[in-house]
């Protein structure tokens, strides 16, 4: 088929024009239903890092979300605030943006109400290498988080190992993964020392 | 007039059965073989990228094949990653949606389906060449071919690895997961046997 080239540009924008208008289409069509499940999937991290059982169905998860969970702000930004099913309050949630070895790794940690304790910790979002790296969002990883305590008189309040742990206050990296559990490390240790000093806790923390 | 249906109904066959076993894009082809590899640790993600490539094979052959006769054949490669981007986009859409938990899971394969070899192959190969429903049916059965594989494979990782089938227990508490499977040497040494088994089905004149 010899065509002139005005044919071949023509032929490709006019494809391009099609083809594009039928993607965005689909994705204005699809766009509210992506947004409820990415929203969805950040609620149930966020319960998740305050030890709370996730449920399934979506509307569970909107009625638990909005009988037991606010939404505050401080100086230091956004957080959750949790109530137990008596209404009495259990804890807090804070998200963070740590850095990681490809790109920003997005998680929420859950702390008691004092301040003193980790009630869990959770991954949102990362890029990092799936089997390797990636494997912090596995709950192997992120279920060693839970009860630790927040030790304020430190700058490390945990530490992190490439063995089996035998302390209290360590937690066990991914190994094969030294850059993506280094840099998590050296996020997570300052943003932890420094959580008890926040507004809601007024000045309290593990002494 | 009869001999034209049977004739017919015969292409029909051998088109499905070609993509299917004799040409099977994975194990004959060694085509798609990353994502062979990647999505097999669990049936429930491979069913849902084998639906994935079988639908964006299917309709990118048949809009190839439509658009043949006014495609210029110095811009078709061009034309053919617009169409099949197109599909794959609208199906990671579309999974991102309904199915967010596997989508997460599947992470950037079904975008990667965008340069899966077996889908361009196929356009390029015949539905270029051929009318839309024969192109069709082809790219269809090529997706078939590859969902079959990759079924087979995904079956034991999933079994050996986890005890479980789509998330059931299967094997009682006293079996002792085989991990390696469900990690990436697990699938080498799975995709390994496969080719070697289904390539010792086939007659040896046949063989390469």
């Amino acid at each position: 088929m010899n065509k002139s080239p005005l044919y071949s540009i023509l032929f490709i924008a006019l494809l391009a024009v099609f083809f594009g208008g039928a993607v965005s289409g689909v994705e204005q069509y699809t766009r509210e239903r992506v947004e409820q499940g990415r929203v969805a999937a950040e609620r149930s991290r966020v319960l998740e890092a305050l030890g709370m059982e996730a449920p399934d169905s979506p509307a569970e998860l909107a009625d638990l979300w909005s009988g037991r969970i606010s939404e505050k702000a401080d100086a230091s930004g956004l957080y959750y605030s949790a109530k137990d099913g008596a209404g009495a309050l259990m804890g807090y949630a804070f998200p963070f943006t740590a850095p990681g070895f490809w790109g920003p790794v997005r998680g929420v940690v859950g702390v008691n109400p004092q301040g003193t304790t980790l009630l869990g910790l959770s991954i949102i979002s990362h890029q990092e290498t799936p089997g390797l790296g990636g494997r912090i969002s596995e709950k192997w990883f992120t279920e060693q988080f839970r009860g630790k305590r927040i030790d304020t008189s430190t700058n490390a309040p945990l530490s992190f190992v490439y063995r089996t742990v035998n302390a209290p206050n360590e937690v066990e990296a991914v190994t094969g993964a030294t850059q993506t559990s280094s840099r998590f490390a050296g996020f997570m240790n300052p943003f932890l020392a420094e959580l008890p000093k926040r507004g809601v806790f007024e000045g309290g923390g593990a002494k | 007039m009869s001999t034209i249906k049977a004739l017919r109904k015969n292409v029909t066959l051998s088109t499905i059965r070609r993509g299917i076993w004799d040409e099977n894009p994975v194990f004959r082809q060694v085509l798609g073989i990353c994502s062979a590899l990647a999505v097999t640790n669990l049936l429930a993600n491979t069913l849902v990228m084998s639906a994935g490539l079988f639908f964006t094979a299917a309709m990118s052959s048949f809009t190839v094949s439509l658009l043949r006769r006014y495609t210029p054949r110095d811009v078709r490669i061009m034309a053919q990653v617009l169409i099949i981007a197109s599909y794959v986009i609208c199906v990671d859409l579309a999974i991102k949606a309904y199915y967010p938990e596997i989508s997460a899971t599947l992470g950037p394969y079904v975008g990667l389906i965008i340069t899966n070899c077996i889908i361009m192959g196929r356009c390029e190969a015949f539905a270029y060449h051929n009318p839309p429903i024969p192109a069709l049916l082809d790219g269809a059965a090529a997706g078939v071919g590859y969902s079959v594989v990759l079924t087979f494979i995904a079956f034991w990782r999933e079994l050996l690895g986890f005890g479980t089938l789509f998330g059931h227990q299967v094997l009682g508490d006293g079996f002792t997961h085989w991990t390696i499977m469900v990690m990436p040497p697990g699938a080498f040494f799975m995709l390994g046997i496969t080719v070697w088994l289904f390539r010792g089905l086939l007659p040896p004149e046949r063989r390469d």
